[in-house]
């Protein structure tokens, strides 16, 4: 065998070992989603169990076709540079067009459509992490819309403008953002503040005097269960952050090593150690503060999220310090926004929200002066990271506020208050329990 | 705003991780430790505090 020959059989094989890599990293992620459907069920009252499904399978489901139709454009027409319209004339937003002849099967190009997976996973991920906050009383169709908008629409624009070695915030502040916490977890958090701020608190959350009530979910063990499922999930999410030393995808040869979104070197092995490190430390955080189950779940995940956008680089040590930061802070980061009059059902814009922003500010804080791979790129500093922190807090809430105040006005936004005294559920055509259960008073 | 950072190329890089190779290293090894120490401790307290209330 010659040479050339030998070097074309590495490269197919680093190609098709590249393919299945990320197809079982998309399957791996479904167990975000999974687990958030588990999480939210358990987090609402009887009567809304099935609804809170429903509305996250549906998002689930809009997600991949709307992905296929612009999502994935998107990506690549904001990706090289461009702020606020998409370049249509890059190579690659050509390229992705539903109608190109890389959008289905092709002998020629083993990488597009697992890439393309993956990122819809991304998208499902984000519409989710929204999901939750909302869950009792928001109407189908306004989620629907949102979940789409915030899917394939708002996190896909922050991944083109700072998760893509061509994006502004990348090119011009040199912001690093590795494990997403600014593109997925800022986005998301900050779009569902803004939409929880029209949407409105459920049916007997607050008294006249503003202080809040309990409305506890009915399934604590169920709830922790989903969100020790939605961690299996982030080892394919995080794991699929990281471009497979191959032709197909990194455009570079078998033997040049794993690189980041930003085409930097780095290895599995980096993402494993801080994986684990910052979700033990934001579970040991949170049960520090509370020796609450439920908080110190969501603590793992802030804990990932605080360590998130520089998982490349921390040392195990400082990516435990900075997941136990995560795990003490969510309870008090939900609470003093329950006292502004918000109801956020699950916590979703403490743990994605507030933990993201530790995230992207931690990298600018602590590793700041990292060469970037490409010359011309500035190194990472404090000030790239507030640059991007700021453009992902404004690109998350400023959609979010805008549409759902639209989707009030039009007066589909919110389930009424009778239905939801009866129970969203009463949209549901099947019963989630038995009859005694369902006769069981949890308002 | 630190300059943690080790190296100042990718070019033949090693450890690249904050503070590698630097007395940083101790201190984050021992804010662990720290970090597992406390919560052991207050674990011990709740746990004498319910048994107190329980008689």
């Amino acid at each position: 065998m010659s040479p050339d020959e030998l070097k074309a059989l590495i490269d197919a094989t680093a190609n098709t070992a590249a393919e299945a890599y990320y197809w079982w990293a998309t399957g791996l992620m479904v167990c975000i989603h999974a687990g958030f459907m588990m999480y939210e069920m358990g987090q609402s009252r009887v009567r809304n169990v099935l609804a809170s499904g429903v509305k996250n399978i549906l998002a689930f489901a809009f997600m991949i076709p709307t992905f296929f139709l612009f999502g994935w454009w998107l990506y690549w027409a904001y990706g090289t540079g461009n702020i606020f319209l998409p370049d249509a004339s890059a190579e690659y937003a050509q390229a992705y067009v539903p109608w190109s002849e890389y959008m289905g099967p092709n002998l020629q190009d083993n990488a597009s459509g697992v890439f393309w997976a993956a990122f819809v996973l991304f998208s499902a991920t984000v519409a989710s992490i929204v999901s939750g906050s909302v869950i009792e009383r928001i109407r189908m169709s306004s989620w629907i819309i949102l979940s789409v908008l915030v899917g394939s629409v708002v996190w896909i624009i922050a991944a083109g403008w700072g998760w893509s070695a061509g994006g502004w915030l990348v090119t011009g502040w040199g912001y690093h953002d590795v494990g997403a916490a600014g593109v997925v977890h800022m986005i998301s958090g900050f779009f569902a503040l803004g939409v929880l701020i029209n949407l409105g608190p459920r049916v007997g959350r607050f008294n006249s005097d503003g202080s809040a009530n309990d409305l506890s979910g009915h399934s604590v063990p169920m709830t922790i269960a989903g969100l020790m499922i939605i961690i299996i999930g982030f080892f394919g999410f995080l794991g699929a952050c990281l471009l497979y030393p191959s032709p197909g995808v990194s455009l570079t040869s078998a033997d040049a090593g794993w690189l980041t979104i930003y085409g930097t070197p780095t290895t599995l092995s980096a993402f494993a150690f801080n994986t684990l490190m910052s979700f033990a430390g934001g579970i040991i955080g949170a049960y520090f503060i509370t020796k609450d189950p439920f908080w110190m779940m969501s603590g793992a995940l802030a804990g990932i999220f605080c360590a998130a956008a520089g998982l490349d680089m921390w040392y195990p040590g400082t990516a435990f310090a900075l997941g136990f930061l995560g795990g003490v802070v969510i309870p008090y980061s939900h609470k003093m926004i329950t006292s502004w009059g918000i109801d956020d059902a699950v916590g979703a814009v403490s743990v994605h929200g507030t933990c993201g922003l530790i995230g992207v500010l931690a990298v600018g804080v602590l590793l700041g002066g990292y060469p970037s791979a490409v010359d011309g790129i500035p190194a990472i500093s404090f000030t790239g990271q507030l640059v991007g922190a700021i453009s992902m807090g404004l690109l998350g809430f400023i959609p979010g506020y805008v549409v759902s105040w639209i989707l009030k006005q039009c007066g589909i936004l919110r389930v009424s208050d009778a239905v939801q005294q009866a129970g969203v559920d009463s949209e549901v055509p099947v019963s989630a329990y038995p009859e005694a259960l369902q006769s069981r008073d949890y308002s | 705003m630190f300059d943690s950072s080790p190296i100042e190329s990718w070019e033949g890089a090693g450890a690249y991780f904050n503070s590698a190779g630097s007395w940083g290293v101790t201190v984050w090894v021992i804010i662990v430790a720290v970090l597992c120490i406390i919560p052991i401790i207050s674990a011990i307290r709740h746990e004498n505090e319910v048994e107190k209330k329980h008689g």
